[in-house]
């Protein structure tokens, strides 16, 4: 195996492979830096390109956009409060107050790290146990999702700030909110008023645009004309330091295992991954209550946990055929259009290439720390220019966020009513991200539910019986517990 | 605050009514699921937020919520004047969008907003708005060729 | 200044003209995709798109409109401007999100170009399954009625009530989100059987995780030659989707001409081909006519099976 892999790197810097992972990383981490631009969509639109090129060549380069997207979020989270992907949005929770406290350099230094730790070590799971991933894996039927959605919902009470009451109803309202469309099981369109466009309900890119972006452009043009300026925008250029990463470097390989653990079940992608480990981060901190108003390690967890992912979602692609999350899908598509067939036999027959993948991998996830890193500064300068010239930029790239993602005028004003709607929030100081949360969960929860029940004929005794399911609904009272305490300590 | 919390508590309180209205015209459609079904999920959030909306109101009755004696005044000073003709502009950009064409419609968005601001420099007004409409149109529909709203002059 | 606004007439004049009289297309032509991109009808629209470029002379632009089982996109795609500039690909929904009352617009909307792809559907389990055959899956739902689980990849699933209805049987029918969703639950167990279309699976069965028992077909599939069709096992059931081109009712004959020749040519390139074959895709060409008595003939035996569904839920 050892062998292979080195075959793998030395192919990975020909002159035949390594350009196109170049291309791949920066594409990747400009895609995921753009709101509204997706890893998947940026897989998507750029797989045609490949149709033509050599297999290795092709997933190369696929892969890099994945990774440099995954990562890419961060940058317009820590920046400008506005998640590239839903990937980051757990991100803008500690990311912007650092900015906004004018440590943007070390937030985005540290985003690249955490991305950096959470590729790797997910790559190297990758490698080293896949098999063992996948047919765990597997065993995820409806009741486990169903446990691990809640378990990821039990995090709102986490991320409710100063008033959990406040943070649950934004909860039940996004869950709500996540209830508009076609009924999972019986396809009744519910709450959507004769209007198609809902038919498959809110999409998650606009009302993430709208509630974060397009809100907090609301509150700053609110304060455009103030003469004395209450953020600190001296700016303190101060990347993070070796010691301070070293001190990080256990959470981050912690994220980094949840990451890859989310990231193998199929359909548990990046975004899940991101408030679990964010969550976790703040369970487990000694300064668990300083969450949320510029904590470093709450950009450490989330950076690592959604990078952790990547490696995660290839386990069952190239284990057993099934993808991991959307991106991986499409890259099922791309093996097969290159007549490789992704399962157990992938291994034997074609292990050049899977190694050549193992090892761009690697290659990938350092390339994406070297242009992070480097590009720190040139990042930062978002940050000095004057708001007057930022709000425009921001307003702008939210419109043509909302749009691209489906092609749609609809989507647009509803990214425009979830800017009212976060605007008015942040007024009567109520959190935002329970509502992003409960979208992404929302309808796992239900659909798993639901599938749950009629696999056991109306019973529910899956909440008892399957052990997995149990450990879930266990962590998801833990963490309810905790936050719990936190509040009346 | 003090009444900002109590108005929050009966938007809720109000929204769940709205959901069990529209919950009770739900309907089989062709696909039988006869344990849960399409209302029950909707029902319980329902519940749930009338519940939490309640809870809300009573700790705020209880005076629970510390360091907040904001009035309603406090909250939208007359400043969010700005934010709503912000928000004019972004109504009346959408609906230009796809009758002028992305490029045309980016550029007149961002000329209003920086009059909005009081922008003075005649160089920021002219060359801002059109580089960074040019430059969202290249990056999005030529490198990446994800298609944006064509107008008048197909761009 | 006279002479500018003059030359600036003239300039617009002449590209005024240019437009008008050249031929069919001068201009980008959107080809509307009803579902996500990174989907199967996607790669099947992108993959015909840069086929059909050299033929049309002009870019073809894939742009994606998903929402409501297609709904969404076929809708937009129906009442767009009838120039021939923005194709539709239409899919089978079509014949019967309007019967679930779920679309306001039926196959005729559109005035059809041509049908580029029709797989079939084929019946899946475990390698290590109790079920062998086709026949024990049906005696076991016959034994026990609505008891054996279904991992079911649309809702409703036109493969099932076809089987149901032609086998007087009930199952119990678990909805997942697409074949993403399905083939992982059948893998791990949770489902007892699923029908698919080959293309999702091929990974799976080539390498033996996953055994096709039946395809419902009316002949055995070339790249799967030892799966028995359902008819020669004596359940004559013949289901599957299809996708095709269309524009909006009202089109100009001259423009659905051209745009029909083109995706002929295209559906018979040899990179459109490969990747067909390479990801298990049926290819099946119809010129406009056949294709509208295909559709006509496919929204009758769907909307039979609905009224007979309704039907047995009012007993």
């Amino acid at each position: 195996m050892l062998l292979l892999l080195w075959n793998g790197l030395c192919a990975t810097f020909s002159f035949a492979i390594f350009p196109f992972l170049v291309i791949g990383v920066t594409g990747g981490i400009v895609i995921g830096a753009l709101p509204g631009l997706t890893a998947t969509m940026g897989v998507a639109v750029l797989l045609p390109f490949t149709f033509g090129m050599e297999a290795t060549r092709a997933l190369v380069m696929l892969c890099g956009i994945y990774i440099g997207a995954i990562y890419g979020g961060s940058i317009s989270a820590i920046l400008l409060k506005t998640p590239g992907t839903p990937a980051a949005a757990a991100t803008v929770l500690d990311g912007y107050e650092l900015a906004r406290k004018g440590e943007a350099a070390k937030a985005l230094s540290v985003s690249a790290i955490a991305s950096f730790v959470g590729g790797m070590v997910s790559t190297v799971m990758l490698i080293t146990i896949s098999p063992v991933l996948a047919s765990f894996a597997l065993r995820f039927g409806a009741p486990e999702y169903f446990a691990l959605a809640v378990f990821g919902l039990s995090i709102i009470a986490s991320i409710s700030g100063k008033s959990p009451v406040k943070g649950l109803l934004a909860g039940m309202f996004g869950l709500l909110i996540s209830t508009v469309g076609l009924d999972p099981v019986t396809s009744y369109p519910r709450f959507t008023f004769g209007q198609i466009n809902l038919y498959n309900g809110f999409a998650i890119i606009p009302v993430l645009i709208g509630l974060f972006a397009l809100a907090e452009a609301f509150v700053q043009m609110e304060r455009i004309f103030e003469k004395a300026q209450a953020i600190d925008t001296r700016f303190k250029h101060g990347m993070v330091s070796l010691k301070e990463t070293i001190s990080l470097l256990p959470l981050m390989i912690k994220s980094a295992l949840i990451g890859t653990f989310i990231g193998a079940i199929p359909g548990a992608g990046a975004d899940i991954a991101a408030f679990v480990t964010y969550n976790e981060a703040r369970r487990s901190s000694k300064r668990g209550n300083e969450f949320g108003t510029g904590c470093i390690e709450g950009v450490a967890a989330p950076e690592a946990g959604n990078n952790g992912v990547t490696g995660g979602a290839m386990v069952p692609l190239l284990t057993l055929g099934v993808p991991g999350d959307a991106v991986t899908a499409i890259l099922l598509g791309a093996l097969i259009i290159q007549g490789l067939q992704p399962g157990p036999l992938l291994f034997t027959k074609n292990a050049d290439i899977v190694y050549g993948l193992f090892s761009s991998l690697l290659v990938g996830n350092v390339l994406m720390l070297l242009f992070g890193l480097l590009g720190v500064r040139l990042f930062c300068r978002v940050v000095e220019l004057p708001k007057r010239i930022i709000i425009p930029v921001i307003v702008t790239l939210s419109i043509v966020g909302a749009y691209s993602m489906n092609n749609s005028i609809f989507d647009v004003w509803v990214c425009i009513g979830f800017g009212i709607i976060g605007y008015i929030m942040q007024k009567v100081d109520m959190p935002s991200s329970p509502i992003i949360l409960a979208v992404i969960l929302g309808p796992m929860a239900e659909s798993n539910l639901r599938r749950a029940v009629l696999m056991y004929q109306g019973s529910y005794s899956f909440l008892w019986t399957r052990p997995i399911g149990v450990v879930f609904l266990a962590l998801a009272a833990l963490s309810l517990y905790s936050s719990y305490r936190r509040a009346h300590s | 605050m003090k009444k900002a919390n109590y108005c929050v508590a009966i938007v809720f309180i109000l929204l769940s009514g709205f959901v069990f209205f529209q919950v009770s015209g739900f309907q089989q459609t062709l696909i039988a699921d006869d344990y849960v079904g399409a209302a029950f999920f909707p029902e319980l959030l329902a519940w749930g937020t009338i519940v939490l909306a309640v809870l809300l109101g009573w700790l705020n009755f209880r005076n629970k919520f510390q360091e907040d004696s904001r009035s309603l005044s406090d909250l939208f000073p007359k400043e969010i004047l700005t934010a709503l003709e912000g928000l004019t502009v972004l109504c009346a950009y959408v609906l230009l969008l796809e009758p002028l064409g992305f490029i045309l419609a980016t550029i007149a968005l961002n000329i209003a907003l920086l009059l909005l601001f009081r922008v003075r420099s005649l160089i920021t007004m002219a060359v801002f708005p059109v580089s960074i409409s040019v430059i969202v149109y290249l990056v999005f529909c030529k490198v990446l060729v994800v298609p944006l709203p064509e107008g008048l002059f197909y761009f | 200044m006279k002479k500018l606004v003059l030359a600036l007439a003239l300039i617009l004049a002449v590209c005024g003209c240019a437009a008008f009289a050249a031929d069919f297309p001068t201009k980008n032509i959107k080809l509307l995709v009803p579902f996500a991109a990174g989907g199967g009808t996607d790669a099947v629209a992108r993959a015909l798109a840069s086929a059909a470029e050299k033929h049309l002379g002009q870019p073809v632009v894939v742009m994606n409109k998903a929402g409501g089982s297609g709904a969404v996109g076929m809708t937009e795609g129906a009442t767009s401007k009838p120039d021939g500039y923005t194709v539709t690909m239409i899919t089978r929904e079509i014949a019967w999100l309007p019967q679930m009352g779920l679309a306001q617009i039926t196959p005729d909307n559109f005035d059809l170009i041509a049908l580029a792809n029709e797989d079939p559907a084929i019946m899946l389990v475990q390698p290590d399954s109790k079920f062998k055959s086709v026949k024990d899956v049906l005696d076991a739902a016959k034994a026990a009625p609505g008891t054996v689980k279904f991992g079911s990849t649309a809702k409703p699933n036109f493969y099932l009530l076809a089987l149901e209805l032609n086998q007087k049987v009930k199952f119990s029918q678990i909805p997942y989100n697409g074949a993403a969703e399905a083939i992982p639950a059948l893998m791990g167990g949770h489902v007892e059987f699923s029908m698919v279309n080959p293309g999702e699976a091929i990974s799976q069965i080539t390498s033996g995780q996953l055994k096709p028992l039946g395809v419902c077909s009316d002949k055995r599939m070339a790249g799967l030659p030892d799966v028995p069709t359902m008819t020669e096992l004596g359940y004559p059931i013949v289901t599957g989707t299809w996708r095709g081109l269309a524009v909006p009712k009202g089109t100009p004959d001259a423009v659905k001409a051209v745009l029909g020749a083109a995706f002929q040519k295209a559906v018979a390139e040899p990179d459109f081909v490969a990747f067909m074959k390479g990801r298990t895709l049926g290819i099946r060409f119809m010129n406009a006519k056949d294709f509208k008595a295909f559709v006509d003939s496919d929204v009758k035996a769907l909307t039979e099976i609905v009224e007979e569904v309704k039907k047995q839920q009012q007993k």
